[in-house]
């Protein structure tokens, strides 16, 4: 009998143990309905209720924005570049004014003349001088840091050679008056103002600068600005007040900021603040956003969603879409055995449904690509469009001979880390190219291993997509059918003539004619030489809470994932 | 005793740097520079020279190993994280108070399932006490990690609204992290008590405590539980110790910024400084907890010395 | 986690056998009551099958899930790699009795060719892993000395390696395949069978029969298969039922971290990590591999709990 009691009494311990850890929150938690966006959630306790929620997958490396090619989403925010990009909806792009107000170019091409915008206040209280533009530019060639936007700059006379520590001063850049200042180009370089435009291209402010770098004991690659809100300044529209690593960051609103006394900027916000989470997995994401826990949902993060919030009542409204300029392709390798055939590489494109892969995939947010091109990128025009066709990709595999007992074995390549719809379209090509006997082998290896083969020109085809850092054909052509390019980026192109003439339109001045060779090129690439598989041209699709009114969601420039956030609003 | 431990200390020491070796080379062996990695898409191939130049990534890994080995174990620097620019002690410092609440509370939770359970199948062998205790723990151990976090995530996050799903600022955030991580571990806990339990309970000074009349509650609380919990302790010890290394997946899935998502990440992006301090900062660890494992069974039995 | 319980049983052991208190029944210096150890550990197994429903159960569990994946092939309703995106995310239907995937494949056909990976992914590394592990605890127990001393310092290397990192660091550098998975993670949880092996021979060495036989001219190899391995078996039977479903599970989490079974193929890990985006719409794609799992590796679990019980020398009546 005691027996009984002893077991049962052991079994009310585990249960009261089990129930003191599970339990003894609810005094505190506040009932709350399941509706999802109710701003007043436990787990933004402690954050105003202004502030904006948005949750990124990855912490970023850094918030110097000159040390980093991809960690975009703080510096946008914080930071203001002489120019900027803008692109309407119908895709137009243009440059225009920023931090500095207006511009002169010289009949050569060759210099530029900048007046900055006076009374623009860093978020230290420094005004901003053409000082501070000399030493951004300085900063970023600095052969004693590791910046590496130095494409940014690198055209300007005497930047590469200060860089490699040949000379000790840039000649190109002279400040003219505390207003003024110049930069001299080798040579006429068109697309040098959308250059300026990049993050990359931000300017610091000196004195700021100089004390982070004291901070860290006059070390300069361990600086402190980038890494400790204090010393991270700039003169955006927002400040970095904290950062925990690999939780959050927040950022406050400036009230100096230079856009609200300018009219035709001005963008009256009650968004106060932002908080920017770090989570690593996409479905603890989506089950935020649902939750109310964050107020914008990328979903990149979670394309699956896509036809679930559009269908949703009330958040169906809520689901933006803006355009990005990028294009989604294939690379196929020029030199591996089979796809050195052009029969076979005519085949590949026309065997790929794009159309299926876009409605099911991506819920149809886009529209196929037959071009390298995207809409919105100066130069952009509309090439014919490759046909679904399998017969005839069957013909064309026949003709190259190939069949059922002689299949062509290809290797997919693919980062573990990439997208999960990276690997949704490779299985599904996987399927389509058995039909053209090509036996088709995902291969995953890590994200290192994958950048160190593609740019040993080792891989048979990968999937991936390129958006414009800087409005120019130049950003797209060149990165992939240059001399310099042609390996590193996997393709092995080795159509000579296309790779002198792509170097060539870098530096031509009439514009008209320049346009017309890269639509010439494009031509050649896609349809003659059939390296390049264009899928799609997708567009960036976000979920916005409730409370967030998507009228003011409007991304200055799409071609980075990232985006400023000032001109956003909440509803009244 | 004093000069079995201190032999034993001395031995990590080399094992630590074979471990650091290993990884070394592999990373070597490697495909993969770590600042094209690092930096991303976007990167010009004349940075990724430069800056390969720069950092002396081009000398032959026996040379940077050298030199690696000589600043942590002369200098004590483990150097900067290529991906941070950040000093690697700083970075793991400031993720390690949240791998510490993460695992304390779930080896609270591993001790408040584990031991009770064991204690009940034990007493109760063999009859359906046994087996739903034992089921209760062992599903604990039987479950992909990061599917049951999605579950519970789902269930008491998102459902029922009770809990938030993800962070770690309040002690809040913390529960469903640690029933995850404490569930899955308290199946070993419950397994080991059962067992220690059942066999001191079969020892003559029980069989002689029963006969002379003391009660079945007694019995089992004063000597056999006592007698029993020795090895008990020991699995705490080394499992807390494993916990403390970090638990990548619980991590990852409720955005606990902690030792074990720092290091996978740093693995992700070839981050090798970062990797290396973090891997050294949780194998020590785990050699402690082994240390102490086995320094409390050749306490308890001198002829034994593995 | 239950690579701790692992190490610990394993201490846990080596220590009792060094320790050689009186119940044991090796104390006997008996060669013939050491042969015949292994038959009675079956007739153990055999009576605790019979009282023990639970891990009977899992054993049929075990099987038929064994049966399954061997005949898959035959018995698979659907073609598991045909892709159908149109009929991508449903629920179950009459057709596809537990709806389908991403891709509109049939999960229930996904299922049953999943378990082939599953299983092999529990087996082979376990049998990789225990081969090395007997060898060597055998070499280090025989030798001793330095090569003992190095044996058992690499078992410490080993057991102090991070085995998650460890299992993606090799990934990384052979590449991804099943192959891979089989390496990574086998290569460092040898130790513990190392362990075991090495007490076990150390005890036995001792002994006056072995002592006899080895200064008569007795073969090494006839020792050691005779006298030393029969004595193992119960403890790798109990090590081999801990080993299969945490290995199973590392997959899981490989997989969870991109270096898991590699598609078209699939394991059930790989399942259910693919289709948990899907909880909210089509839970069942999700659940379904999950559950599979969960009683796959909670029979091994039982049926481990069930053996340790007849067979582990100290626990009998």
């Amino acid at each position: 009998m005691s027996k009984k009691i002893i077991a049962l009494l052991l079994v009310m311990v585990m249960v009261l143990g089990l129930a003191a850890c599970g339990g003894s929150d609810e005094g505190t938690t506040t009932s709350e309905s399941n509706s999802g966006n109710n701003t007043e959630k436990t787990f933004t306790d402690g954050y105003p209720q202004n502030y904006l929620r948005y949750v990124n997958s990855e912490d970023p490396s850094t918030l110097d924005v000159m040390l980093t090619t991809g960690d975009y989403m703080v510096p946008l925010n914080i930071y203001d570049t002489l120019v900027e990009s803008t692109c309407d909806d119908e895709g137009n792009a243009s440059i225009s004014p920023a931090l500095a107000e207006s511009w002169t170019v010289s009949d050569d091409g060759l210099t530029y003349t900048f007046t900055l915008r006076k009374g623009v206040l860093f978020h230290n209280g420094e005004e901003l001088k053409a000082s501070d533009v000399e030493y951004s530019v300085y900063r970023m060639m600095d052969p004693e840091r590791d910046c590496v936007n130095t494409d940014v700059y690198d055209m300007i006379v005497g930047a590469s050679e200060y860089l490699n520590g040949e000379a000790d001063s840039i000649e190109g850049l002279k400040v003219i008056d505390d207003y003024t200042f110049s930069y001299t180009l080798e040579q006429p370089y068109a697309p040098f103002l959308s250059n300026l435009a990049v993050p990359g291209g931000a300017i610091y402010n000196q004195k700021a600068c100089d004390l982070a770098d004291e901070a860290a004991g006059g070390v300069k690659t361990d600086s402190k600005f980038g890494v400790e809100p204090e010393y991270t300044i700039g003169t955006g529209p927002f400040q970095v007040t904290e950062w925990v690593t690999n939780d959050h960051i927040t950022l406050v609103r400036n009230n100096n900021y230079w856009k609200d006394s300018v009219p035709e900027y001005a963008a009256p916000s009650t968004v106060e603040g932002i908080v920017l989470f770090t989570v690593g997995d996409s479905s603890t994401m989506k089950m935020m956003f649902d939750n109310g826990d964050i107020d914008i949902f990328d979903l990149d993060n979670c394309r699956e969603a896509i036809g679930t919030y559009r269908a949703d009542a009330t958040l169906g409204s809520q689901v933006v879409e803006t355009t990005r300029l990028g294009t989604y392709y294939y690379c196929l390798n020029q030199q591996v055995e089979g796809l050195d055939n052009v029969l076979v590489r005519k085949a590949i494109q026309r065997v790929i449904d794009r159309q299926a892969l876009l409605d099911s995939l991506y819920y149809g947010t886009g529209i196929i690509a037959n071009s390298i091109l995207a809409p919105g990128v100066v130069g952009y025009s509309q090439l014919p469009e490759i046909e679904y066709d399998v017969a005839a990709a069957q013909d064309l595999m026949t003709q190259a001979g190939y069949s059922e007992s002689n299949m062509l074995h290809l290797e997919i390549s693919q980062s573990s880390t990439a997208s999960s719809t990276t690997l949704n379209i490779n299985e599904a090509v996987q399927q389509m190219l058995k039909q053209i006997y090509i036996d088709a082998e995902i291969v995953q290896v890590d994200d290192a291993t994958w950048s160190s083969v593609r740019s040993q020109g080792g891989m048979d085809m990968y999937q991936t997509s390129w958006s414009a850092d800087f409005n120019d054909p130049d950003n797209f052509i060149y990165t992939f059918f240059s001399h310099a390019n042609a390996v590193k980026r996997g393709f092995n192109y080795n159509n000579e003539e296309v790779m002198d003439k792509v170097e060539e339109a870098r530096f031509m001045t009439d514009t008209e004619a320049r346009l017309k060779l890269y639509s010439e090129l494009e031509e050649q690439i896609v349809y003659e030489d059939a390296v390049w598989v264009p899928l799609f041209h997708l567009q960036h699709v976000f979920v916005l809470s409730t409370r967030v009114n998507p009228e003011t969601f409007t991304p200055n420039w799409a071609g980075w994932s990232s985006m400023c956030f000032y001109t956003l609003n909440f509803n009244k | 005793m004093f000069k079995y431990i201190l032999k034993r200390l001395l031995i990590c020491i080399p094992v630590l740097i074979t471990v650091v070796l290993i990884i070394f080379w592999m990373l070597n062996v490697l495909p993969g520079n770590p600042i094209e990695q690092m930096m991303g898409e976007k990167l010009k191939p004349d940075v990724v020279e430069r800056l390969t130049e720069k950092w002396g990534l081009n000398d032959p890994w026996i040379v940077r190993f050298g030199r690696y080995i000589r600043d942590v174990f002369l200098h004590g620097d483990f150097g900067d994280s290529y991906k941070k620019n950040r000093p690697v002690i700083d970075l793991i410092s400031e993720s390690f108070p949240n791998t510490v609440k993460l695992a304390v509370s779930a080896a609270l939770v591993a001790w408040l399932v584990g031991i009770p359970a064991g204690i009940v199948s034990a007493v109760k062998k063999n009859t359906i006490f046994d087996r739903l205790c034992m089921g209760f723990a062992l599903c604990g151990i039987s479950m992909p990690v990061f599917w049951a976090a999605m579950l519970l995530q789902f269930i008491f996050g998102y459902k029922l609204n009770l809990l938030p799903i993800s962070g770690y600022t309040t002690w809040k955030h913390m529960i469903l992290p640690a029933i995850v991580l404490g569930w899955s571990s308290s199946g070993s806990i419950a397994r080991l008590t059962r067992s220690n339990l059942l066999e001191a309970m079969r020892n003559d000074y029980i069989r002689t405590a029963r006969a002379k009349g003391l009660n079945e509650g007694g019995v089992i609380y004063k000597h056999a539980l006592k007698n029993s919990m020795m090895p008990v302790v020991t699995t705490m010890a080394i499992q807390f110790a494993g916990l403390l290394s970090g638990a990548t997946i619980t991590e990852t899935v409720f955005g606990i910024g902690g030792i074990g998502r720092l290091t996978v990440n740093a693995l992700q992006t070839r981050d090798i400084p970062l990797l290396q301090g973090s891997i050294i900062f949780s194998t020590a660890l785990i050699m402690i907890g082994n240390l102490v494992a086995d320094i409390m069974y050749s306490f308890l039995d001198p002829r034994v010395r593995v | 986690m239950t690579n701790f319980e692992k190490d610990q049983y394993q201490r846990d052991l080596a220590a009792r056998i060094n320790a050689a208190d009186g119940n044991y029944q090796y104390t006997e210096d008996n060669a013939l009551a050491e042969i015949s150890e292994l038959d009675t550990t079956w007739q153990r197994i055999k009576n605790m099958l019979k009282s023990n429903k639970v891990a009977m159960v899992s054993l049929i569990v075990i099987i038929a899930i064994i049966l399954i994946a061997v005949f898959a092939p035959l018995i698979i309703p659907c073609d598991p790699y045909e892709i159908d995106l149109p009929n991508r995310i449903k629920g179950p239907t009459a057709e596809h009795l537990l709806g389908t995937d991403e891709f509109g494949r049939d999960i229930l056909s996904r299922l049953m060719m999943g378990s082939r990976v599953s299983l092999v992914v529990g087996l082979v590394p376990t049998i990789i892993s225990m081969g090395i592990g007997i060898v060597l605890g055998l070499v280090a127990g025989f030798s001793g000395g330095k090569v003992d001393f190095i044996i058992m310092r690499l078992a410490d290397v080993c057991l102090a390696f991070p085995s998650i990192l460890f299992a993606m660091l090799v990934s990384y550098t052979i590449g991804q395949n099943l192959l891979t998975i089989f390496v990574a993670l086998s290569i460092i949880s040898w130790a513990g069978t190392a362990r075991i092996v090495r007490a076990q021979t150390l005890q036995l060495k001792e002994k006056e029969f072995v002592e006899a036989a080895i200064s008569i001219g007795v073969k090494k190899r006839t020792i050691i298969f005779k006298h030393i391995l029969p004595n193992c078996v119960p403890h790798l039977i109990v090590l081999f039922t801990m080993h299969v479903p945490s290995n199973i599970l590392s997959e899981s989490s490989l997989s969870f971290l991109g270096v898991g079974a590699q598609p078209p193929s699939t394991s059930w890990g790989l399942m259910v990590f693919k289709m948990k985006e899907f909880l909210a719409s089509q839970p069942v794609g999700t659940l379904a591999p999950g559950i599979a799992l969960l009683i796959m590796v909670l029979a091994f679990n039982f049926l481990g709990d069930g053996l340790r019980d007849a067979i582990d020398p100290t626990l009998k009546d």
